[in-house]
Formats: structure tokens, C-alpha cells, sequence
């Protein structure tokens, strides 16, 4: 099986670089942040692959470049060096590395084939504008253009996600925290994306509210089988919903594989720590 | 059907400074289609560190794990790689833990269902094989809609059993699979796990109780301080 997604040498440094520090950012050892010049390692060096309808997970303590990784492959920050191929299932598909194709093609492919759901609902939706209009920005942008298709469409996600279709035309400013979480989903999912982007999506909600994000998440990827990078600092929910997870530490990948290899029988001290930390 | 040759695991704890902790070591047997062998060994002496390992939950210090895959041919687990061993799991290697981790909120007849949904069954016939397998293992209908986590120790080593055999798999594990049953429900077990191994399935099982063990295996490997001896159950 061809994976789906395929990223090489992912780095992002934040920050011009010395020549301590360059051309690939301060050693682990030494942390994240470059003691000369204060350039920090946002991601350093990150291979991954996800399979199609796999669910990876991504852990580490804040700091580590959890987000930083998600928001390079939905294209938010400009990577510093690295390759990253997404693979549309054409076989005879030209292997392009995504870094290196223009802005303009970047964000279609964003629009097209990636969905995303922030833990903070505000940089996911506008809080101001419908519910059902936030979902219709993503589907325009998708090349949707049909007015009522859209419309049907919106409908059919927010009832999927257990908003009240009579709600749709309300600010998600109106409603809860999970409701808010409930919508930025079906906004993400609307495109039918390739690659689903999740990071802390429950974080900070209410235990029971938690529980029922975390089941629809669950559900819909059964459903359509969509492959998704779960980023949680939470390992009952890494556990409940990846296949795989890789750790992070310093920006680097510092353990990858079976979820219950990394967390029944972690190698790296980091790991450990975190694990026995937890469970 | 498997072959594991030298196994050995050893856990290197850093937070204990480094500390190096045996699970087992120099663990070799075959096992034939059908054939149910039995671990024995005192309490630490590596028993269910030997499953685990097979499994993929822990990564062997040493050794090979060759499973013949029907899908992906003979391999060895301990090197395949992790979407080689996904895929092994998904349907042909089974693993039912000493301890349970039930999935929260799902009802215990989509839990037990849940394999012959993925392997592409109908939800309507998935859900009726699940009731039938968890009926036999006594769970009573009522139960079949609530959730496995209110459930007592035995309902739950249950549920967790149908879930491994529902899709018959060609290797099965398994840890205690009897510890918390009555001994009617353990006779039921040993009964599912007899007609599975008819039908071809190999197994590796660890049993506190000598009569379950006695009722189903053809052989025993004992672990002994990084010993290990062949014989007859
Ligand atoms: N994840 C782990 N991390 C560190 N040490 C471990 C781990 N799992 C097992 N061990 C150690 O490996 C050894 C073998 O343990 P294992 O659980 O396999 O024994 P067992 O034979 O199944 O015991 P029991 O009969 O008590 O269940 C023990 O010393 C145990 O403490
Ligand atoms: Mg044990
Ligand atoms: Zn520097």
C-alpha cells in the first residue's frame, strides 16, 4: 500500500540562525533554542508517513512542535527545508513536492484535499458568521459553486455532527464550547478531505463534552475512513483513536510506532517519562 | 504456523538511571495449525512478555517472530514493520489481554461486532453474530446494549474474548483468559476456543488454573529463569 501522506526532513526554525546553529538548528542536546543567536527548532527534521484511512497520533509536552508540524502541512507557515507528497490515489500522478509548488497551488490543494480543527475555535471559524455560511466558505473555496447544493450540503454535515439543522444560520459566537468544536469538524470534513489535521480538539472541554467530540471523531472516521494526524497531549485519547503515534521532544521525533508499543513499552527516556507520567 | 526462534526481551528503564529489567530470554518453539501451546512459569518469569512480543506490543531485544501470513506470506513480526503488523492484526493474530481496556461508550455488542464491521460485514448481520457468540458466553440480551465499563470482571473478559474470536483468527493469544470466570463461562470458553482450534486456529496460552490449561493444550513450554523446558501438559 502507497502511503498517503509523506513528509521528509520537515524543519521549521524560528528564528535567522547562526553559524552555531545552521543550517539545521541547534543539536537535540542542546534543546530547541539556539543559546547564540535564540533561533528555536520548531520542527527539526520530521519524517512521517500516513497510510490511507490510518489515524496517526502526535504526543509531546507543549513546546515540543506538535502544532508547528500540523500547520506546516496545511501549509500555514513556510517550512525552512523538507519535502512533503500527498498522494491523490492516481498512479500516474506526478510526484510533486507540495514545499516547493506556488502559493497559489498550495492553497487549492489545502482547499481541496485537507481539512483542519483546531483546539481554539476561533482560528477555525468566524465566530460572527453563520454556521452553515462558515461551512459554505470552505466548499467555495473547494470549487463548490452551486448555491443550494451547498446549502444541502451544510445541512447534511451539521446534522452529521449533531448541531440542530434549525441552528445553521446562528454565529457559532452563540453556542458552546463542544458545539463550536461540533462545527468546526463538519466544516473540516466538508470537502471529503484526504488528510483530516486534529490538534487538541478537546482540550479544555468539559469531561462529559469531551466524550462526545472524541465519539463523533471516532465515529466519522469509521464512517468515511478518512486518514487523520491527531495531535493530543492526552494518551487516553491517542490510545482510543491512532493506529500509530510518533513523540515529540525539541521539535524532533524522538519514538514512533504501534500506539501500544509506544505506550506499554517505550524505549526513549522522554517517552517514559511522559508515560509513567500518565498512566 | 509461527516459529520464534532465540526471543528475548529486556527493558531499559532511563528513569532508573539506565537500568536494565529481563522480561525472558532465549525463547524458541514451533507452533503447528491447530496446535494450542501452553506458557507455564512462576509469576515474572516472562510469560506474558513472551505474548506481548509476538503481538507488537513490546519490541523484542533479540529474536525472530516468522508468522505464515495468508495475506502477506511468511514474515517475521519482529522486523516487518508496523503496517505489516496492522495488517497481520486486522484479522489474523488475536490477543486477549490478562487485563481488560474496554473501549468507553460503546455498547458491548458493537464492541464485539466491531471486527466483522472493518473486515467489511453487513451492520445488520455483524451485530446478530455478535449477539449469538455473546449469548453463548452467557451475557444476557440485556446486557448486549450497555456499556462493557459497568460491567463485572468476568462480563468483561468475555466481551473481550468474543471480540478476539469472532473473526476466527489464524493465531490467537492469549493471557488468563479464564482468571475471573465461573466455571461454568471458563467451560464455555475452553469450549469456543476447542472449536477454533478444529477449524485450524493455533493458539499460545497462559492459564493460572492447571485444569483449563490440562482441557486444551497439546504442549508446554515452561519459562524458567531464562530456561526453558518442552513437555506434555
Ligand atoms: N513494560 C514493562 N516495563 C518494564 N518491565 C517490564 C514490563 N513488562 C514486564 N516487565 C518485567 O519483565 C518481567 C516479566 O514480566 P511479565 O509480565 O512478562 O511476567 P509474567 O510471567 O507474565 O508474570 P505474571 O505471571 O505475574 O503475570 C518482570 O520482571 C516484569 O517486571
Ligand atoms: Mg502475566
Ligand atoms: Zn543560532
Amino acid at each position: 500500500m502507497k502511503p498517503l501522506l509523506e513528509i521528509h526532513g520537515l524543519t521549521k526554525l524560528f528564528g535567522s540562525g547562526c553559524g552555531h546553529c545552521l543550517p539545521g538548528g541547534v543539536s537535540p542536546e542542546e534543546g530547541n533554542r539556539c543559546g547564540r543567536c535564540g533561533t528555536v527548532v520548531g520542527c527539526g527534521d520530521v519524517s512521517l508517513m500516513v497510510y490511507p484511512g490510518e489515524v496517526l497520533g502526535v504526543v509531546g509536552e507543549s513546546g515540543s512542535g506538535k502544532s508547528t508540524l500540523v500547520r506546516l502541512i496545511h501549509f500555514e507557515l513556510d517550512a525552512t527545508a523538507g519535502e512533503i507528497y500527498l498522494n491523490n490515489g492516481k498512479e500516474d500522478a506526478a510526484r510533486e513536492n507540495l514545499l516547493m509548488q506556488s502559493p497559489f497551488r498550495r492553497r487549492q490543494i489545502r482547499s481541496r484535499h485537507m481539512g483542519i480543527v483546531y483546539q481554539n475555535p476561533w482560528l477555525g471559524l468566524r465566530m460572527q458568521v453563520s454556521s452553515g455560511g462558515n461551512i459554505a466558505e470552505k466548499l467555495l473555496a473547494a470549487g463548490w459553486r452551486n448555491v443550494s447544493e451547498i446549502r444541502k450540503r451544510a445541512a447534511f454535515l451539521l446534522e452529521r455532527t449533531e448541531i440542530p439543522v434549525n441552528r445553521m444560520d446562528e454565529p457559532p459566537a452563540n453556542f458552546s464550547g463542544g458545539m463550536q468544536q461540533r462545527v468546526q469538524i463538519a466544516k473540516a470534513l466538508s470537502n471529503n478531505p484526504q488528510v483530516l489535521l486534529l490538534d487538541e480538539v478537546t482540550t479544555g472541554l468539559d469531561l462529559s463534552v469531551q466524550a462526545r467530540v472524541l465519539d463523533l471523531i471516532r465515529n466519522l472516521q469509521r464512517e468515511l475512513a478518512v486518514a487523520m494526524i491527531v495531535v493530543s497531549h492526552d494518551l487516553g485519547v491517542i490510545r482510543l483513536l491512532c493506529q500509530r503515534t510518533i513523540v515529540m521532544r525539541h521539535g524532533r521525533v524522538v519514538e514512533s510506532g504501534l500506539t501500544d508499543q509506544v505506550l506499554e513499552d517505550p524505549r526513549h527516556e522522554y517517552t517514559q517519562l511522559l508515560v509513567s507520567s500518565q498512566l | 504456523m509461527l516459529e520464534v526462534r532465540n526471543l528475548s526481551k529486556t527493558f531499559v528503564i532511563h528513569i532508573l538511571g539506565g537500568k536494565s529489567i529481563e522480561g525472558f530470554r532465549g525463547v524458541s518453539f514451533r507452533l503447528y495449525p491447530g496446535e494450542f501451546l501452553g506458557l507455564t512459569g512462576r509469576s515474572g518469569s516472562g510469560k506474558s512478555s513472551v505474548l506481548k512480543c509476538i503481538y507488537g506490543t513490546y519490541l523484542p531485544a533479540s529474536g525472530e517472530v516468522w508468522f505464515a501470513s495468508e495475506r502477506l506470506g511468511r514474515v517475521d513480526l519482529a522486523r516487518a514493520g508496523e503496517q505489516a503488523v496492522l495488517r497481520v492484526r486486522d484479522g489474523e493474530m488475536g490477543y486477549v489481554s490478562q487485563f481488560l481496556r474496554v473501549i468507553p461508550r460503546i455498547a458491548a455488542a458493537d464492541v464485539v461486532a466491531e471486527p466483522l464491521l472493518r473486515a467489511g460485514s453487513e451492520a445488520g448481520a455483524a451485530r446478530r453474530q455478535a449477539a449469538a457468540l455473546l449469548e453463548r458466553l452467557r451475557i444476557p440480551a440485556r446486557l448486549h446494549d450497555a456499556y462493557p465499563s459497568t460491567f463485572s470482571g468476568g462480563e468483561q473478559q468475555r466481551i473481550n474474548i468474543a471480540r478476539a474470536v469472532i473473526r476466527k483468527p489464524r493465531l490467537l493469544l492469549l493471557d488468563e483468559p479464564t482468571a475471573s470466570l465461573d466455571r461454568e463461562s471458563q467451560e464455555t470458553v475452553i469450549g469456543i476456543l476447542r472449536e477454533l482450534k478444529e477449524k485450524g486456529t493455533s493458539m499460545i496460552g497462559i492459564f493460572h488454573d492447571r485444569a483449563a490449561l490440562e482441557a486444551i493444550a497439546d504442549n508446554v513450554l515452561e519459562l524458567a529463569n531464562g530456561s526453558m523446558e518442552h513437555g506434555r501438559p
